[in-house]
């Protein structure tokens, strides 16, 4: 009963209607619920354990990258005012990039998760912290971490999945708007924060009279007015500064800001997107269980492999599968969950995607030009 | 003219650090310079007892003196979670060197007390609130004083005695001091030393072991008429473990010149037990949940479950830390009084949740 169901599921959802024949909820996973419940238990142990033993160690780490991304950030921006020296323009635009990747990926992105909380430092907790992005803190985690880590992958629920503009899975409706989507992948990529910003405004749901005017528009005042404090700063007050060396800082900071948007992009598209990475329907959630959530979570997402500092400058997104596991715990310790998430899929027969960023990535691009076309 | 131009460096400073704010980068340079945060920097630690260090700090910008007898909340990190706890401030306001001390008695499995005493090292950051409290002999400083300490009770007397000698006031003080044994008695040879300087300074010392005081030496109408026989015409401070304070204001009472008793408590006695009920916390803020007990404060529920709440004293004193009742009811776990309004101000550090709460916070 279990793998002829598996096996209707993998060749198509659209043919037959996957309600009528779940009787009783079968689990994407393809586990019961017995099997589902060991599954989380396990996982559950894996949470406690880092729980039980985080300590100064971690709290060195995150304060070292802080320390670390501050001074890259200084050091790049007076690298910039240099910047007609192409020397210095190169060292100032690669470290403020290099600084605003590691700046909303492995500090923003975390702590807005609360994986720092627990050291009770106000400075570094999630109900403070404001990133060097123009999506307003609390937009992110209410979008993020409320809606996309509770209903990850589920079609309709999270809003992740193409990001309301692109068509990644054969189950989205397809249109004429599709065929352009390598270009909006593209310029999406280009924008990213800004793509991220007016996604958490969720216009559809206006247009559909689920969200109000108001809401959306207080949303997009408090977008714009952090928006706008970004651009004064990077393209009017620190371009102003270098008086005469104006351009050069101004394309410098150009330059790091795109530069984060496309790492951004890549980083979570390879993580989210990539062939062997399920979604969900509705259906595929009713009633799940604790165990349930966390293989969907495996299910749902992808790692890339690759060195520490690309894991770091990757916030350890690159660990992905256990971020989606355990959103709150410490990055710095998904390395070391990583093989022990593995061996207990392999032990449960769920499928734990791990591959290069050059595979994933080319499976991703792949997909965005396939669902272009309809099927 | 100048605040003006002052202000408006500070606000292009903030736009051009924004999102974060202009210490996050000036902290770099020297943690100190925040003006957002008081830092302190570990100066020299003195060993007082076998448990029991004083600990001098160099406060950062942001530093407001204090008056004596006075507490400061200290923040610190151990094994990466900030703790903070309120230490009365032993050294005299506004010291030349810029310099304030905290004198710590290690207790027995305490987090705080153990580290500050045992691990802290010369060259380390601290974390400190402005100093709070009216614990301070305030107009009284000429009036004939009577001084009751027990423990590390000593510590915030130590600080007014300090001020008074270095103003070169002509003490009129008797000091009856108590501490489980004489080489744990802080501060003894420093109050016999200024015994010796003031003839109007009286300084006496009881050993009272570990266990229950001995009769001999508990605190008592004889006993004081003994040491200290004008003792009902004196301003008196007392600080110390709740007996001596439970005695003291017992006496006071009777003789019916409680107001001019002033004490302070180290540790809140949180008794109440009454309609002690489990449930669970909701915090609104910041869509926490965590399970109370309902004999728990409050604040150490919410600490458990990461979050940081604003608190001082952590014992009822100086409503650093109230927070909103959204709904629900909390218990007071001082004398086990009820709040239940929605829009109650609860604080936090001596409240327990009756049931099921949810707080703004
Ligand atoms: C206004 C104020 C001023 C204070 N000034 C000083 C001071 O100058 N010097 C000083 O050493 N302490 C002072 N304290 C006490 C101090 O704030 C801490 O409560 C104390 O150091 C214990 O903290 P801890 O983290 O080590 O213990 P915790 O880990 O919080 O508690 C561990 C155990 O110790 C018990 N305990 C807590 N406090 C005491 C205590 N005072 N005596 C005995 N047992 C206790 C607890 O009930 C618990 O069982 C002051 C407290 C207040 C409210
Ligand atoms: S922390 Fe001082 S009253 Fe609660």
């Amino acid at each position: 009963m279990t793998s002829t169901l598996s096996v209707e599921r993998e060749t198509d959802h659209t043919i037959v209607p996957i309600t009528t024949l779940r009787t009783v909820h079968q689990h994407p996973s393809g586990l019961d619920a017995d099997e589902l419940e060991a599954f989380g238990k396990l996982m559950d142990d894996l949470r406690n354990e880092i729980i039980s033993n985080r300590g100064k160690a971690d709290a060195d780490y995150i304060h070292r990258v802080i320390a670390v991304q501050r001074r890259l950030e200084v050091a790049g921006r007076l690298a910039l005012f240099a910047g007609v020296f192409p020397p210095f323009w190169v060292a100032g635009a690669a470290m403020l990039s290099t600084a605003k990747i590691l700046e909303n990926m492995e500090i923003g992105h975390n702590v807005m998760h609360g994986q720092w909380d627990w050291m009770r430092d106000p400075e570094i907790h999630s109900s403070t912290w404001e990133w060097d992005n123009v999506c307003p803190s609390d937009q992110w985690k209410h979008s993020h971490n409320e809606i996309h880590h509770t209903w990850t992958n589920v079609i309709g629920r999270d809003r992740d999945v193409g990001y309301g503009i692109l068509r990644i899975d054969e189950r989205q409706p397809w249109s004429k708007v599709a065929l352009g989507q390598p270009v909006y992948a593209a310029v999406l990529a280009t924008l990213f924060q800004w793509g991220v910003a007016l996604h958490d405004v969720e216009i559809e749901e206006v247009m559909k009279g689920r969200k109000t005017k108001v809401d959306a528009k207080a949303q997009l005042a408090a977008i714009a007015k952090k928006g706008g404090r970004q651009l004064l700063k990077d393209y009017v007050l620190f371009p102003a500064m270098a008086g005469p060396f104006f351009l050069p800082v101004l394309a410098g900071n150009l330059t790091a800001n795109v530069v984060r948007n496309l790492w951004t992009f890549s980083i979570i598209f390879c993580g989210h997107f990539p062939d062997g990475v399920e979604r969900f329907t509705e259906e595929d959630v009713v009633d799940e269980s604790r165990g349930g959530w966390y293989a969907r979570q495996v299910l749902g997402s992808a790692n890339i492999e690759g060195s520490k500092v690309f894991h770091i400058l990757s916030g350890n997104l690159s660990h992905q599968i256990e971020h989606h596991l355990f959103p709150d715990l410490p990055s710095n310790r998904y390395g070391e969950l990583a093989p022990k998430v593995r061996a207990i899929c392999e032990q449960y027969g769920i499928p734990y995607n791990s591959r290069s960023f050059s595979r994933q990535f080319g499976s991703v691009i792949r997909r965005i030009a396939r669902r272009a076309l309809p099927g | 003219m100048f605040t003006n131009v002052l202000e408006r460096t500070a606000r292009f400073g903030a736009t051009l650090s924004s999102p974060l704010p202009v210490d996050a980068f000036v902290r770099l340079v020297d943690p100190l310079w925040s003006s957002t945060v008081c830092r302190a920097r570990v100066t020299r630690i003195m060993r007082e007892t076998p448990d029991a260090a004083s600990i001098v700090l160099r406060p950062g910008r942001g530093w407001e003196s204090h008056q004596a007898g006075q507490w400061i909340a200290v923040g610190v990190d151990i094994d990466g979670v900030r703790h903070r706890r309120p230490y009365s401030l032993t050294s005299v306001p506004e010291r030349v060197d810029g310099c304030i001390t905290i004198t710590v008695q290690a207790v027995p499995d305490g987090v705080v007390s153990n580290f500050l005493v045992h691990q802290l090292q010369v060259g380390d950051i601290v974390h400190l609130d402005p100093p709070n409290g009216d614990f301070t002999l305030g107009s009284h400083s000429s009036s004939p004083l009577l001084f009751i300490t027990g423990g590390s009770g000593v510590t915030p007397v130590m600080g007014m005695l300090r001020t008074l000698d270095a103003a070169n006031i002509a003490l009129d003080a008797v000091h009856l001091h108590y501490a489980a044994s004489p080489d744990q008695a802080i501060f003894a040879d420093e109050l016999r030393r200024l015994a010796v300087r003031h003839s109007g300074f009286g300084f006496k010392f009881g050993a009272t072991g570990t266990g229950p005081i001995p009769p001999e030496l508990a605190l008592t109408t004889r006993r004081l008429d003994a040491l200290c026989p004008d003792w009902s015409a004196r301003e008196t401070w007392i600080c110390g473990p709740a007996p001596l304070l439970a005695a003291a204001e017992a006496i006071w009472e009777s003789a019916g010149i409680s107001d001019q008793l002033h004490s302070e408590r180290f540790q809140p006695s949180l008794t109440a037990t009454n309609g002690t009920k489990a449930g669970i916390v909701q915090f609104l803020d910041s869509g926490v949940e965590t399970p109370g007990d309902g004999t728990r404060p409050l604040l150490e529920l919410a600490e458990e479950a990461g979050l940081s709440p604003k608190h001082g004293c952590r014992m009822g004193i100086c409503h650093t830390c109230v927070v909103r009742l959204n709904s629900g009811s909390v218990l007071d776990l001082r004398d086990g009084r009820i709040q239940s309004d929605e829009g109650d101000f609860v604080q936090i550090c001596v409240s327990a949740p009756c049931g099921d709460v949810s707080l703004e916070l």
